[in-house]
């Protein structure tokens, strides 16, 4: 029961991109066609879970132990981007189309601050490993929906009419407003 | 092969560098941090509680197995019960409770004197809409409760009073309004159980 | 002459925010009021300045291949003491930021200006344009959290402004209207700036 008001509360409640902000570059960056936009969905889904798991494990079995919590942001940031290079590495080795869907989108997200967010919520909000897990792969659900949502907006925009001085950013900006407002409909679900 | 040594050695001494320098500057601000935590803990407990000077926790299980006997659903909401002391008698209970709002979950911090009247309370966290959930913690609705007492309880109306135990819901935010209802409740039955027990022990 | 330039530079030819368009989760999350707006600004900015005069005076002995490991110890470094400062002596500012204190470690601002200028100018050089780049963060950041509390709140830095009769737009407050008022703020500045293009084509052709 826990689990699925994690899930959902991840997803749609409180989502990264649309309510918490988290991940936005990638958001506003890698969103024009909506093929990009799964493949970096995907992406950030895989490394998202994973990296629950590792901050997970690094929290409490190494930072607490030895009572250094205050290195928490080095450590993180530390075990993400050697993950994300270790991902790309064995995803090179193992599966070379699935590396060319992803290989892209890999190294952007060492500085996706969404990766490192959940890390710090899950610690945070003092979730056990399932429930880390658990809230790592929903809450990159979450932007996985944001973004490719987004991206399909994005792609019917290229044909409307749009103001000079509004082109590119703030159209899209705009855009996010509207699926922000959208978006709050859900509060109050649990 | 020498160049892989030249490069492990100098990124270890930047990570150590890195290190000390963060030691030394929490080595100086945790006793600071720590100070803050408790000193704003204790205030939270005086601004629903004026009167105590000294606060003591109840011990969790003790206050599990008395609540257990009371068999009260609302019961299952209190998180700590705190002994409010001044000049060494009981002037009160801060009664911490956490329940479900709009957003999630709200926690707060209830004050209720030894007479059983509420002196306030005080939203320690919330998930609560801006702007129309979180008007829970201010008046008008925040002034109605004040002096409610355990006595009575308390239930949320839209229209207007028709008797003591009614308040009047913050416009929009209905269920935010009776969460904080729900949580009063919750310690005000939290209050019945523990005045009951005190003057048990007293006869 | 050259510090000047880089300060310049910085707050208006490159603003982050509004030109460069980096750093755009702290900007959108913590502006719900003037005052996280500038606290958030200046803890980037001693961040970005911190950071890059320390990799500006190590980067003729940091070698290519491990540079950057080492930028990103160096930087969560700096935002671990700021973040702890923050929670000791400024515990309300700490509350308000919450995640996005550690999270400025991930803010894109950074590792760009180390890796495009610190790595490859002088330290005074690398300083300035930290104080230029963290200004024009800061800047941009206190005046969306301006717009945003007047619209939302009817004050600024929490001194109510329009009076009780002032029915707040909520909204402005809340995470649409962060998406809103940027979106129609570089909207405008955009706007400005080819009005004023066009003034000048037109003053050109008269001559």
């Amino acid at each position: 029961m826990n689990l699925i008001l994690i899930v959902v509360g991840a997803v749609l409640i409180n989502n990264f991109v649309l309510v918490k902000f988290l991940g936005i570059c990638p958001f506003l960056g890698v969103s024009k066609k909506v093929e990009t936009a799964i493949g970096m969905g995907a992406a950030v889904i895989f490394v998202m879970t994973l990296a629950s798991a590792i901050t997970y494990v690094v929290q409490y079995a190494i930072l607490e132990k030895f009572n250094i919590a205050y290195l928490q942001t080095i450590a993180f940031i530390l075990v993400i981007a050697a993950l994300v290079q270790f991902v790309e590495l064995v995803i090179k080795k193992i599966s070379p189309s699935l590396y060319q869907a992803l290989g892209v989108y890999l190294p952007l997200i060492t500085t996706n601050c969404a990766v490192l967010g959940a890390a710090i919520i899950n610690i945070q909000n003092e979730y056990n490993f399932i429930e880390s897990i658990v809230f790592g792969a929903a809450a990159a659900a979450g932007f996985t929906l944001a973004i490719v949502l987004f991206a399909a907006i994005r792609e019917r925009m290229e044909y409307s009419p749009i103001p000079k001085a509004l082109q590119g950013f703030p159209i899209a900006l705009i855009t996010a407003s509207l699926m922000s407002i959208a978006f709050m409909g859900f509060s109050g679900m649990i | 092969m020498k160049e892989i040594r030249k490069m492990g050695v100098l990124l270890f001494v930047i990570c150590a560098v890195a290190a000390a320098l963060l030691a030394m500057t929490n080595a100086v601000t945790a006793p600071k941090i720590a100070e803050n935590a408790e000193k704003k803990e204790v205030e939270a407990k005086q601004m629903v509680l004026p009167a105590g000077r000294e606060f003591q926790e109840m011990d969790e299980a003790e206050m599990r197995t008395l609540f257990e006997k009371a068999d009260s659903e609302n019961l299952k909401n209190v998180i700590a019960v705190n002994k409010a002391m001044a000049d060494g008698e009981l002037v009160g209970y801060t009664i911490k409770v956490a329940v479900a709002g709009f957003g999630g979950e709200i926690t707060m911090l209830v004050g209720i004197d030894h007479t059983g009247k509420l002196l306030g309370y005080n939203i320690l966290s919330h998930e609560e809409t801006a702007g129309l959930g979180d008007k829970i913690a201010v008046d008008p609705f925040y002034g109605q409760m004040v002096g409610k007492t355990s006595a009575t309880p308390l239930s949320v109306v839209k229209g207007e009073i028709k008797n003591d135990g009614q308040v009047q819901a913050v416009t929009g935010a209905t269920i935010s309004s009776k969460a904080a209802i729900s949580a009063i409740n919750s310690a005000f039955d939290a209050y019945n159980v523990l005045s009951d027990t005190q003057n048990s022990e007293v006869n | 002459m050259g510090v000047f330039r880089h300060l310049k530079n910085g707050i208006l030819s490159e603003n982050p925010t509004f030109r460069l368009v980096i750093g755009m989760c702290p900007t959108l999350a913590v502006t719900t009021s003037a005052v996280n707006g500038l606290g958030m600004g200046l803890s980037t900015m001693a961040v970005l300045v911190g950071s890059n005069v320390a990799l500006s005076a190590m980067r003729k002995i940091v070698p290519d291949q491990i540079r950057i490991p080492i930028f990103v110890v160096v930087i969560a470094s700096f935002v671990t003491i700021v973040s702890m400062l923050l929670e000791a002596f400024v515990p309300s500012l700490f509350e308000a930021l919450g995640i996005y204190i550690p999270l400025i470690v991930v803010n894109c601002i950074i590792i760009q200006r180390a890796e495009a200028f610190a790595n490859q100018n002088s330290v005074l050089n690398s300083m300035a344009d930290g104080i230029g780049m963290g200004l024009g963060f800061t800047l941009s950041l206190t005046v969306l959290g301006i717009i945003r509390e007047i619209l939302g709140a009817g004050s600024v830095f929490g001194i109510s402004l329009l009076g009780a009769s002032y029915e707040p737009a909520m909204i402005f407050i809340q995470p649409p209207g962060a998406f809103l008022t940027l979106g129609v703020l570089m909207g405008l500045v955009n706007f400005i700036e080819y009005k004023c293009k066009e003034k000048k084509v037109q003053a050109g052709e008269k001559q």
